[in-house]
């Protein structure tokens, strides 16, 4: 339930597990910010100690499939077998059929595929957690649909850049970017709760910085976007700018 | 004879993307740091670089700064300096001007566009 929802939120929280670092931070903000009291781990057996401990903590697990030393399907079979009504959700790249049938007979219901949508993911998740058969229903539809007309999915990140560096290159500088845009992510959330607009504004200079460097443009009008939000002290625009931050880098993320 | 160049850059990429360009030029041994401060404890080592690489807008000192700051020291007031920045602001090109700059890299940062720069100073310290 999100803030607008029914139940308080402080009565239970959302586990995540992706064994990406930025993708599960970026998660974690992004529920976080959608109202949530959210978790990330970006070890399985972490994250199942953690539900070993506190079953009760825990009103849903949202998991990646493919993670090493235990796979997301190993981690729900054992999050199962201490809490049966648990709600899973399982978010993939590209799962197979039989992945999806052996997952459904392990007790999954819910499949996301990659890159998740975060903004169009509220509704479902609480309709989950509330396990209103014909409401999950109606937002899978709507979630879905929105994923795919919100999204412009197809296009690589090397399409995306004006002024690209060899591919062995950008797979090398990629993942720091996105590592150091996520922590800017939680700083600019910080920030615009202290009102450090002055912050704000060099946040989004650095980001336009880092990403015209390699002609990421739509990153570095994101930093002037940013900039001029700050110097004009509009909230609603910095929120904004935030919340597009974090779809960019969740999208960006799978493309690597 | 090898030449010492200071890269000091805040950003991770920006930095990476010099580094990357630079270390392919035959004799030269790259210093990295990572905020203003960190390229004042470089620069004042007992072996200053031959040439630096400023990024303008860096915590701890800009790079306007630290040419400020060199400027005041006999022992670095020669050393080349680029400046790099995300445009040409006027008033920012003045003030390098007048703490004698070597010269101004915008981003984007490529390859033949810093080399071509960077190129005729690093000749003239080789020479």
């Amino acid at each position: 339930m999100s803030e607008n929802g029914a139940a308080p939120i402080d009565d239970w929280q959302i586990m995540l597990v992706d064994d990406d670092v930025s993708l599960s931070r970026c998660y974690e903000i992004g529920f976080t910010k959608m109202g949530y009291k959210a978790t990330a781990y970006t070890s399985p057996l972490e994250a199942f100690e953690a539900f070993k401990q506190r079953p009760d903590a825990f009103a849903c697990v949202i998991t990646d499939l493919c993670m090493p030393k235990m796979t997301g399907l190993e981690l729900s079979r054992r999050i199962l077998d201490i809490k049966p009504s648990i709600p899973i959700i399982m978010i993939s790249g590209n799962q197979t059929r039989e992945q999806e049938e052996e997952a459904r007979q392990t007790g999954i219901l819910h499949f996301l595929q990659k890159p998740v949508h975060l903004p169009s993911l509220s509704k479902l998740i609480d309709a989950i957690i509330e396990n209103t058969e014909k409401e999950i229903k109606q937002a899978f539809e709507t979630y879905k649909i929105s994923r795919l007309t919100e999204s412009k999915r197809k296009i690589s990140i090397r399409n995306e850049l004006e002024n690209p560096v060899d591919d062995d290159f950008l797979s090398e500088i990629l993942p720091h970017f996105f590592k150091d845009r996520g922590k800017e992510a939680e700083q600019l959330i910080a920030a615009l709760k202290e009102k450090d607009y002055q912050g704000i504004h060099d946040i989004g200079h650095r980001i336009k910085g880092s990403a015209r460097s390699f002609g990421y443009t739509k990153y570095e009008t994101l930093g002037a976007a940013l900039q001029k939000a700050a110097k004009d002290q509009d909230n609603e625009a910095i929120e904004a700018g935030i919340d597009a931050l974090l779809n960019f880098l969740i999208e960006d993320n799978s493309k690597l | 004879m090898t030449l010492k160049i200071l890269i000091a850059e805040d950003d991770t990429v920006c930095r990476m993307l010099l580094l990357k360009i630079l270390q392919a030029v035959p004799s030269v041994e790259i210093l990295e740091a990572h905020d203003g401060e960190e390229a004042w404890e470089i620069l004042n080592e007992d072996t200053p670089p031959d040439l630096c690489i400023f990024d303008n807008v860096m915590p701890g000192a800009s790079g306007l700064e630290l040419m400020e700051r060199m400027q005041g020291d006999s022992r670095l007031a020669s050393i080349p300096v680029f400046l790099s920045s995300i445009s040409n602001n006027r008033e920012e090109v003045l003030k390098a001007l007048d703490l004698n700059a070597a010269g101004f890299i915008t981003k984007p940062i490529n390859e033949e566009k810093v080399l071509k720069m960077i190129k005729p100073a690093l000749d003239k310290l080789m020479s």
